[in-house]
């Protein structure tokens, strides 16, 4: 039941193969549809790592992915299913968003610096929401982070519509002011005029280091697990299972926000109504924690390997390897199919341990089983 | 996270057999496999010719060219698509060789457009105002390439008149009118299927903004001439994607006796047509032709994206691109029209001829804002 | 069934040893099994015997020495061809479907086809037949989720059967039975015998053993110590086989001394997850050098007692107080912070986290503890050598050290580890519930002479126990709750059997109550000491 979440050579082989195997599919698509798959292939590679350009693009694209793939990860660790990373990222970017455009007094590089912690409070609170509910309202979490998804695209929708409070004022567009300039992401790497690298992937890379560290070493990464893992054992154990489910919650929703905030404050230039409602980020999460077996280190790998892709589907369109509009969606099967392989390893594992472990088992940890 | 392996006498009475696990799994991948597979091969005969060009062409000696969409993507039945269909005439009459990238997010944009002034492309074309940052942006530091960009005026915010943009806008207004017109004849006649008697015709646009009012204005004054005693209603559901407030609107604007709905407000505006289908009565369609939703759609008033993107490359290759303005595509330049006209009003084609030669004559003022 | 001739040996280990790296799980072990025995496997955990059968049962290879059946060598390549020689294994946790009902998990691996489907109805009907042959008394068609663990059991003896099983493997079959349950298996196994099966009947109970088996042959740290008729043993003979020395039976302990109270109950009520009253006005007293024994039959409020004890469930009315402190409705971590060490019944549900190691184990209590948190942040030095501390001292044996998952370990070598645990916090109350069940003959002993240690320290311990000669035993006191209420107490050491059995079933005036002979043994003398008002 948790073999999700242990680190073993066989636990990090699956996603491997899964990766192999759904390109092998994209393969054999591209050949059916009667196109060069191997010059596809050389495409795609050439467009996700071929050059610093690419590899810039790419880890442009994996920054915000790793935090929301975090996210999943963190929530999944307290036994909690986090569908919640839309509404998460977007109280983030919104709060991002409007500290980095009216903040101006914020001196240098604590401008940028208060808009990503706020954007943490934002979406932690946010996440916490769920997690109260849970324990107070005995609402599942999953429903409830759902539906908070949608409120969150409506509220923003209400702040940045015309008229709305965040809507730059005398402008015809639903969008707020430009972001200052101190209050964007630093670049540190350019490969080329186009492409400059923010400081989002550091953030991304040392929020990752600090969630491991927070799972593996810390107190209450101790009662997280244990609490995911088995409450009745934790509640024993004498934690309380209210607290670390909400503070869970919070840290989920905390690396969301900063997800939002970091794609938003890196790579836009205001904040966008019309937007909100296709946010991406949220959902990849949940296929990159997966891929990535809920482990810190795992979800950066998966966030660079998604962001890869997506990278290596431009580069596709641009050798034009594959007829227009083919290659994204293309892109989106090899992506689909990596977390269907994942997920259909992660059901057969339970399910043979279901078979095996049989009843005798079952009636000890049956509040373990129910949570993964 | 780490531990080692329990000690493997005791636990190998609770495991499953692992021929058991492995033997389900590659079953399971095959017939994923397969499925798949299966998919593919119908995909690849409806959709393979679109593009025809694998492994890069080399035949043209027009210009090269890039086109960015926006999350819409290619299939979205309008302006991306309409942008595509542009870009592939000029590959097919004027040589041009042509780059598709499809955005996934906002935050492509930028990356995307770079990505084409890298490659110093002729002409970079992004659709719609949500990449005007990232056109600024990119052309700004892009000075020796061209962009356009569509349905945005290049003396609006953010751009400051860039000479090396120039923005591809339409005359609405001219397009409204023809809608306006032909609805207006319909009402003053009476006799179509489902037509109240009321003489109430009605608009809900997205937001008031500039190609919003324009087509407002124009359907207005189409409508007053062409029907005498006719009333316009005129609503906004401050929304171009939640359907749901669209159809809101059309219902409201329904019970007050509209039979005739023109949609200004995009994705949102779709929830409007539905609303006049369930209703029986008659929906406009607006930017692309919509004649595809049904037999209900009069007609549309469409801007054909698809002409201006080819002039503008054409422009490029002949060396008369202007950046630093907009190119104003009217009726006149077969830059706006109407789509398609519903079957069941295919008697009025000939007088709505006779209209769109008296706009191209420069016979009829059109308002720009609604009264 | 093919009938061998009763008494030839129809299979045979010669030498046989297993191997894991540099460790035997199994060295030079010779066995025979004749037809029609049934043959008692008894062993520590740990002993071998799962791998002993594992190799049977084809789930693995053994390194040396073969194994033959009547008179033939055979390798055998799997459960599927175990299955084929005629070998059916009823495991400890069962391997049944429990969506499906009980002819469809017996069919499963072995369905009489009609086409493509699954004839079922034929199918139900030899399971009808089977089960009615060896009065295996099961519903086929009632799904397997929804019957009782012993009627499970004996579905999957059944899907055996059905499987043309000549030689029958039962893993510790009795574990998770009632004492009911118990009987009615010993009975059917014997039939079984009766009609020429050959069985393997793994089992630590020697109680069971005395009264089934034919021979017993007991395994000590991988190698076989030999094989006796049941003749002439006793549970005292075969334990000595068992751990190698003299286990005392009896524990061995001086009168108590009694100091103050510490744990006080005061017309404590609780419900139970139904929300039926299960404790109701239950009022005793623990004190400090005592062991109080709480005898009862499973299921009269034991659990929700000892949970609200804990703080682990709401308590309705009444009053706990420790050490003079009033813990009533405090939360577990308060209770424990008073002074509360506690074994629980369940150790798989509550008592550790089964995927946390063993080190993590150890700290379940103190993750905001100053000697293994610092900053919030978990000094795993501390921790590690606490745990390897606690192992050293309680001998729990594991596979890799600390740094074991806790569920790979044997059940007592667990139960080792979280009683470690509880002492080692220095309690001033010690609840030990069911604190060996599951647990090997060698690790009883330990842990009776551990509580005996914690009392003879001045711990109050409360213990909780369904085993009667456990509480019997190890009690200076014996309380005994029916029905939710206390409703006797005795003197340890001044009650027999019989008269605490008679108390247990809520019977003080001799009455006896059917089906429940088991347990109260012989109904006579009934008289009960003490009954608080």
């Amino acid at each position: 039941m948790n073999l999700l979440r242990r680190f073993d050579p066989e636990a990090a082989l699956v996603p491997v193969l899964a990766v192999v195997a759904a390109m092998l599919v994209g393969m054999v698509l591209i050949y059916a549809i009667g196109y060069d798959g191997i010059y596809a292939y050389g495409s795609l590679i050439n467009g996700a790592v071929g050059s610093q350009s690419a590899i810039a693009a790419t880890m442009l694209r994996a920054a915000p992915i790793i935090l929301t793939g975090l996210s999943v990860m963190i929530a999944f660790r307290a036994g909690l299913f986090n569908i919640g990373g839309t509404g998460q990222a977007i109280m983030g970017l919104l709060v991002a968003g409007t500290i980095a455009t009216h903040f101006t007094f914020l001196p240098g590089a604590s401008h940028w610096i208060v808009a990503l912690v706020g954007a943490a409070c934002a979406g932690g609170l946010w996440g916490a929401l769920a997690g109260f509910l849970k324990v107070a309202r005995g609402a599942n979490e999953v429903v409830v982070t759902i539906m908070l998804n949608y409120v969150a695209i409506r509220f923003g929708e209400y702040l940045l519509g015309l008229g709305g409070p965040l809507q730059e004022k005398g402008s015809d567009n639903p969008s707020s002011a430009l972001f200052a300039d101190s209050g964007r992401l630093p670049k540190i790497w350019s490969p080329d005029p186009f492409t400059e690298v923010n400081i989002g992937i550091i953030v991304a890379l040392v929020v990752a280091t600090f969630a491991w560290f927070l799972v593996a070493r810390t107190s209450i990464g101790f009662q997280i697990r244990a609490v995911g893992l088995q409450p009745d054992a934790a509640e024993y154990g004498g934690m309380s299972v209210t607290k670390v489910t909400v503070i869970g919650m919070f840290m989920a929703g905390a690396f969301s926000g900063l997800g939002g905030a970091v794609q938003t404050l890196g790579e836009l230039d205001r904040l966008q109504k019309s937007e909100l409602s296709v946010i991406q980020i949220g959902f990849a999460g949940i296929a990159v924690a997966l891929l990535g077996r809920n482990t810190a280190l795992g979800c950066v790998f998966a966030g660079l390997l998604m962001g890869a892709l997506d990278s290596g589907a431009v580069g596709i369109q641009n050798d034009n390897a594959l007829p227009s509009g083919v290659a994204t969606k293309l892109i989106g099967v090899i992506q689909g199919v990596i977390v269907l392989f994942v997920g259909a390893d992660v059901i057969f594992r339970r399910l043979s341990a279901r078979v095996a472990g049989g009843f005798g088992k079952q009636r000890a940890g049956p509040a373990s089983g129910g949570v993964a | 996270m780490s531990s080692t392996r329990a000690d493997a006498a005791q636990a190998t009475t609770t495991r499953a057999p692992r021929w058991w696990r492995t033997s389900l799994y590659v079953a399971l991948v095959a017939a994923l496999a397969f499925g798949v597979v299966g998919c593919g091969k119908r995909g690849g005969t409806s959709g393979g010719d679109s593009g025809g060009d694998s492994g890069g062409d080399g035949g043209g000696k027009g210009p090269t060219v890039g086109l960015v969409t926006d999350l819409g993507g290619l299939n979205d039945r309008s302006f991306n698509a309409l942008a595509n269909k542009g870009l592939e005439k000029a590959e097919s009459d004027l040589g041009a060789q042509g780059v598709v990238i499809e955005s996934k997010s906002a935050s492509d944009y930028e990356k995307n457009l770079g990505q084409f002034a890298q490659q110093k492309k002729d002409l970079t074309v992004g659709v719609g105002f949500l990449m005007a940052d990232s056109i600024n942006n990119v052309a700004t530091k892009s000075t020796g390439t061209k962009f356009a960009i569509i349905d945005y005026s290049v003396k609006d915010d953010p751009f400051k008149s860039p000479a090396n943009v120039r923005g591809l806008i339409f005359s609405e207004q001219e397009a409204g009118y023809l809608a306006g017109a032909l609805a207006g004849m319909v009402e003053q006649e009476g006799t179509l299927k489902g037509l109240n008697g009321a003489k109430v015709v009605s608009a809900i646009g997205g937001q008031k903004i500039p190609p919003v009012e324009k087509y407002l204005a124009g359907y207005q004054a189409g409508v007053k001439k062409f029907c005498t005693g006719c009333k316009v209603l005129i609503d906004y559901s401050q929304d171009f994607i939640d359907q749901g407030k669209c159809q809101d609107r059309a219902n409201a604007q329904m019970s007050k006796g509209s039979d005739i709905v023109f949609q200004v407000a995009g994705g949102c505006g779709l929830g409007a047509l539905s609303a006049v289908k369930a209703k029986g009565v008659w929906g406009i369609g607006v930017d692309a032709d919509q004649a595809y939703l049904g037999a209900h759609i009069l007609t549309s008033a469409v801007k054909n994206v698809d002409v201006a993107v080819f002039d503008t490359i054409k422009a490029v290759g002949d060396g008369t691109f202007q950046g630093g303005s907009d190119g104003v595509y009217g009726l006149k330049e077969d830059g706006v029209g109407l789509g398609e006209i519903a079957p069941a009003a295919k008697q009025y084609e000939t007088q709505v001829a006779t209209v769109i030669a008296d706009v191209k004559a420069g016979k009829v003022t059109i308002p720009t804002s609604p009264k | 069934m093919a009938q061998a001739t009763p008494g030839a040996t129809i299979l045979e280990l010669k030498d046989v040893s297993k191997r894991f790296g540099e460790f035997y799980a199994n060295r030079g072990v010779n066995f025979d099994l004749r037809a029609g025995e049934v043959h008692c496997l008894c062993g520590e955990n740990g002993a071998g015997k799962s791998t002993m059968m594992n190799m049977l049962y084809g789930l693995l290879e053994p390194t040396e020495g073969t194994i033959s059946m009547d008179g033939a060598p055979v390798h055998i390549g799997g459960p599927r061809h175990a299955i084929d020689l005629g070998i059916g294994m009823v495991h400890q946790h069962f391997m049944l479907i429990p969506v499906f009902t009980v002819a469809e998990n017996i069919v499963l691996a072995d369905e009489p086809t009609q086409g493509m489907t699954l004839d079922i109805k034929a199918a139900e009907a030899r399971v009808r037949e089977l089960s009615d042959r060896y009065g295996l008394s099961v519903d086929p068609s009632a799904r397997v989720q929804d019957i009782t663990v012993g009627q499970q059991q004996r579905a999957e003896i059944l899907k055996a059967l059905y499987r043309r099983a000549r030689i029958l493997i039962l893993d510790e079959p009795t574990a998770v039975l009632t004492p009911q349950e118990i009987e009615e298996l010993l009975r059917v196994i014997g039939l079984l015998r009766d009609e020429g099966m050959s069985i393997i009947m793994i089992t630590h109970k020697l109680k069971e053993v005395l009264s089934i088996a034919d021979r017993i042959s007991v395994l000590r740290r991988g190698e076989m110590v030999g094989t006796v008729p049941r003749e002439g043993q006793t549970e005292a003979s075969i334990a000595n086989m068992m751990v190698g020395r003299d286990v005392l039976l009896k524990v061995d302990k001086t009168e108590s001394i009694p100091e103050r109270p510490v744990l006080t109950v005061q017309d404590l009520w609780v419900k139970d997850d139904r929300d039926l009253d299960a404790v109701r006005g239950a009022s005793f007293e623990v004190h400090a050098g005592e062991i109080v024994g709480v005898a009862g039959i499973d299921g009269n409020g034991q659990e929700e007692l000892v949970d609200a004890i804990a703080g682990l469930r709401p308590i309705q009315r009444g009053r706990i107080t420790l050490d003079g402190e009033d813990i009533t409705g405090l939360s577990p971590h308060e209770v424990s912070e008073a002074g509360l060490g506690h074994i629980p019944q369940d150790r798989h549900r509550r008592g550790m986290v089964l995927d946390f190691d063993l080190r993590e184990n150890v700290m379940l209590h103190d993750w905001d503890k100053r000697d293994m948190v610092r900053f919030g942040i978990i000094d795993r030095a501390a921790s590690a050598e606490r745990a390897e501390t606690l192992c050293d001292m309680y001998d729990v044996r594991s596979g890799g050290g600390i740094g074991s998952r806790a569920g790979s370990l044997s059940g007592g070598n667990q139960q080792k580890l979280v009683i470690a645990r509880e002492i080692q916090r220095d309690p001033k109350l010690l609840i030990a519930a069911q604190p060996t069940r599951g647990v090997d003959i060698g690790a009883i002993e330990f842990i009776h002479r551990r509580l005996v240690e914690e009392r003879d320290a001045g711990t109050a311990v409360l213990l909780v126990s369904l085993e009667m000669s456990e509480v019997l035993s190890l009690s200076d006191r014996i309380v005994v709750i029916f029905e939710g209420e206390i409703v006797a107490e005795f003197e340890g050491g001044r009650v027999d059997e019989q008269r605490l059995g008679m108390a247990m079933i809520g019977s003080g005036d001799g009455h006896s109550v059917p089906g429940q002979a088991g347990i109260g043994g012989a109904l006579a003398g009934p008289e009960v000491e003490e009954t608080p008002a």
